[in-house]
């Protein structure tokens, strides 16, 4: 009897659970609220505001005693800032899905206490260390990656910088190389050494996921992706941005020429592109000595977490690159998220925002201070977006937001963000005469807001 | 996927130099407020202090580089409390490290990105590279109009009880005198490059208000500190600074 319990017990929580993935999976299809951090803030969080930092490390390259205390300070320092400018998550899902993946890479280990995870809103390809412990990882790369086992490489690299003390050798090879040619003016050789911590962090990754179960081979598929060599869905913005107003011509697109001198420009680093060449052949060469083993895995924990988690990722880096202005890169990030989700009514709003706001840039001949990602762009299609933005002359470019904020404003006339920004952009392309009335039903209907004190002060002046 | 990334991304400091060092060498205030700011001074009594900046070279080490301090930042955070209420004005300081106050999700939803949309519209609607008319001495500008925050930040007049909101610290530009551009600053410094910072600084204080209600940054202050003791000195500055604004 106890048994037959214990099984329908189990039942209902695997029923549960495959609710609760598919309702978040629902949920997504229909809309998105960006993440809102909630609860008490972790104590692990609260250390780094504090600066409360304490760095690990053998003073193998003897470092006196201010220059030990400058690389402490400024880890102290840095972290701060990162932690204070609100660039990490707390209390959500990434992160807690994120520190599963680094227990089990830590298990075992006697570093499960001096390593933290985190997950920082930053958009770029990329994850980061530091001597206290602290791990980054960026919103850029969980939604760049394909399964745990990439997760789990990435990760198991930052601890591989750890252990073998990289940042602290990084500063103290800067430090003693200035050291040297300040006494006596002489140019020293490069003693650049990132490329070997990479190759070495690339290395003991390959022990650590071995050795927790996790599919190695996938490694060199993360460094692809830190490429951005991978293949991602047809992404058309022709058709998308087309509407009654305004559509797309050919005329409007820029020539393939165009487009690949926009890409090819000298700010695209050449060493960099170069260092990851390097590190994938290393890699893969170092992959075919080990031996295989059937048991490893692309996935310890649940496969639909790791999905949803890389929908949230990708759906944050949406709102995050809106945030930090990077207008074109919110836009690109939104259009490849509809071909998943193309019901998501948020994707279609941030889409009519981010066009406002490049609108109003425009009409203030300061367009060209948006354009971010110009210069390191590889990305063939995002290349031909942002040239076809640059392209458009104002008055085609109202014609366009116009038309598309209009549309949207029909799809969804009654949700707040849209109807405040179907409003200003009224009020931008037109003047305040038209816009009164959308003014007007937001201060109506949305007595609590986020917007009503400006409409209401709109209406007023 | 470097051990250190480098975190340049903030480029405010560089806006406060090339706004002062286009033409101030010594003691220079830069004020440049909205006219709107000026009509409505009298409602000004409660301010939100987000995150006061407060770094400092404490000591120089063998190479003349200053190890940077931001630490004892509490003396900073009282004189600029008591010298608001010296004019009549409520600053509440939130988002405070050393003492932790003021650090909650309501910070780090919505005070943090405030801060984050303010630099950057400094950054990004800056048009001093198009506009050089120069600051003397002591100079107040006044526009029409305000650079442009977004307006979903509106909603925090209600929240916080006052629609103004402060950026405020202190922090290092790069003297004039040598002629010297590439010095990298405290605020925007990665933990590699902290060598690079060299003794050769000056001090600035500043102070940016932004009316979220209108979405506009209604208020810009900028001046050079010249002092041996800063701690025994900023009172004079911070009441100098707040009876600007409460006038």
């Amino acid at each position: 009897m106890k048994v037959i319990k214990t099984i329908y017990q189990l039942s209902i929580f695997v029923a549960i659970l495959f609710f609760c993935s598919n309702l978040t999976f629902a949920q997504l299809a229909e809309d998105y609220h960006p993440i809102k951090l909630k609860g008490e803030i972790p104590s692990d969080f609260l250390k780094r505001i504090k600066g409360d930092v304490q760095l690990k490390y053998e003073n193998s390259l003897r470092l006196n005693s201010v220059q030990k205390e400058q690389f402490r300070v400024g880890t102290e320092y840095i972290l701060r800032d990162i932690f204070q400018q609100g660039n990490i998550y707390f209390n959500d899902p990434m992160t807690d899905y994120v520190r599963k993946v680094g227990d089990n890479l830590l298990y075992g280990t006697d570093l499960a206490n001096d390593i933290t995870f985190f997950v920082s809103r930053f958009n770029v390809t990329n994850a980061t260390t530091w001597q206290d412990g602290t791990v980054i990882v960026n919103i850029g790369l969980i939604a760049c990656l394909e399964n745990e086992a990439q997760l789990a490489f990435a990760l198991a690299h930052e601890i591989s910088h750890y252990i073998q003390q990289h940042p602290y050798l990084q500063y103290g090879r800067f430090v003693k190389k200035q050291q040297v040619e300040n006494n006596s003016n002489v140019f020293v050789q490069n003693t650049d050494r990132t490329l070997n911590y990479e190759l070495e962090a690339d290395s003991i990754a390959i022990n650590l996921l071995k050795k927790a179960k996790y599919n190695y081979n996938e490694g060199s598929k993360v460094l692809r992706i830190v490429r951005r060599e991978y293949e991602r869905d047809a992404i058309s913005f022709v058709r998308y941005l087309s509407s009654d107003k305004f559509e797309i011509k050919e005329i409007n697109l820029c020539k393939p020429i165009s487009y690949q001198d926009y890409m090819e420009n000298e700010s695209v680093s050449s060493k960099s592109i170069l260092s990851l060449d390097i590190r994938q052949r290393k890699l893969i060469k170092r992959l075919s000595s080990v031996e295989y083993q059937v048991s490893l895995k692309n996935y310890i924990l649940a496969k639909d977490l790791f999905k949803k988690i890389q929908s949230i990722a990708r759906f944050e880096l949406v709102e995050q690159t809106f945030l930090s202005s990077n207008y074109l890169r919110s836009i690109y990030e939104a259009l490849s998220l509809l071909n998943d989700f193309p019901k998501n009514k948020y994707l279609h709003i941030k889409v009519s925002e981010n066009l406002y706001y490049i609108n109003s840039y425009n009409d203030l001949s300061i367009i060209d201070r948006i354009f971010f990602d110009q210069k390191k762009i590889e990305d063939e299609v995002y290349a031909d977006f942002c040239c076809f933005i640059n392209k458009l002359t104002k008055e085609d470019m109202r014609k366009m937001v116009f038309g598309f904020v209009q549309q949207q404003y029909q799809n969804y006339p009654s949700d707040e963000r849209m109807l405040i920004i179907m409003a200003k952009t009224v009020e931008m392309v037109y003047d305040m005469e038209y816009a009164k009335s959308y003014y007007e039903k937001y201060v109506k209907l949305y007595v609590d807001g986020e917007h009503f004190l400006m409409a209401k002060k709109k209406l007023e002046q | 996927m470097k051990a250190i990334q480098s975190y340049k991304t903030i480029p405010f400091i560089f806006f406060i130099s090339t706004l002062l060092f286009n033409s101030c060498s010594t003691g220079k205030v830069y004020i440049d407020k909205t006219e709107s700011f000026a009509v409505k001074n009298e409602s000004i009594k409660h301010i939100i202090s987000i995150n006061p900046n407060f770094i400092l070279p404490a000591t120089l080490n063998a190479e003349n580089s200053p190890v940077i301090s931001s630490r004892d930042a509490l003396w900073f955070y009282e004189s600029l409390k008591n010298n608001a209420k010296k004019n009549e004005i409520h600053l509440q300081i939130e988002g405070a490290a050393e003492t932790i106050e003021g650090f909650d999700s309501n910070y780090f939803n919505y005070l943090a990105p405030l801060k984050r949309e303010i630099l950057k519209v400094l950054n990004l609607q800056d048009f001093s590279d198009v506009n050089d008319e120069l600051p003397s001495t002591k100079m107040i500008q006044k526009h029409k109009n305000g650079l442009v925050i977004s307006s979903h930040y509106s909603h925090l007049a209600e929240k916080y009880g006052t629609p103004y909101f402060a950026l405020q610290g202190i922090s290092y530009i790069p003297k004039t005198e040598t002629g010297n551009s590439e010095i990298i600053l405290a605020a925007t410094i990665p933990t590699s490059d902290l060598s690079f910072v060299t003794a050769n600084v000056e001090t600035v204080y500043y102070t940016i208000i932004v009316d979220v209600s209108l979405s506009q940054i209604v208020y810009k202050e900028f001046r050079i500190i010249k002092t041996n003791n800063l701690q025994k000195n900023f009172d004079a500055i911070a009441d100098d600074s707040f009876s600007l604004i409460s006038k």
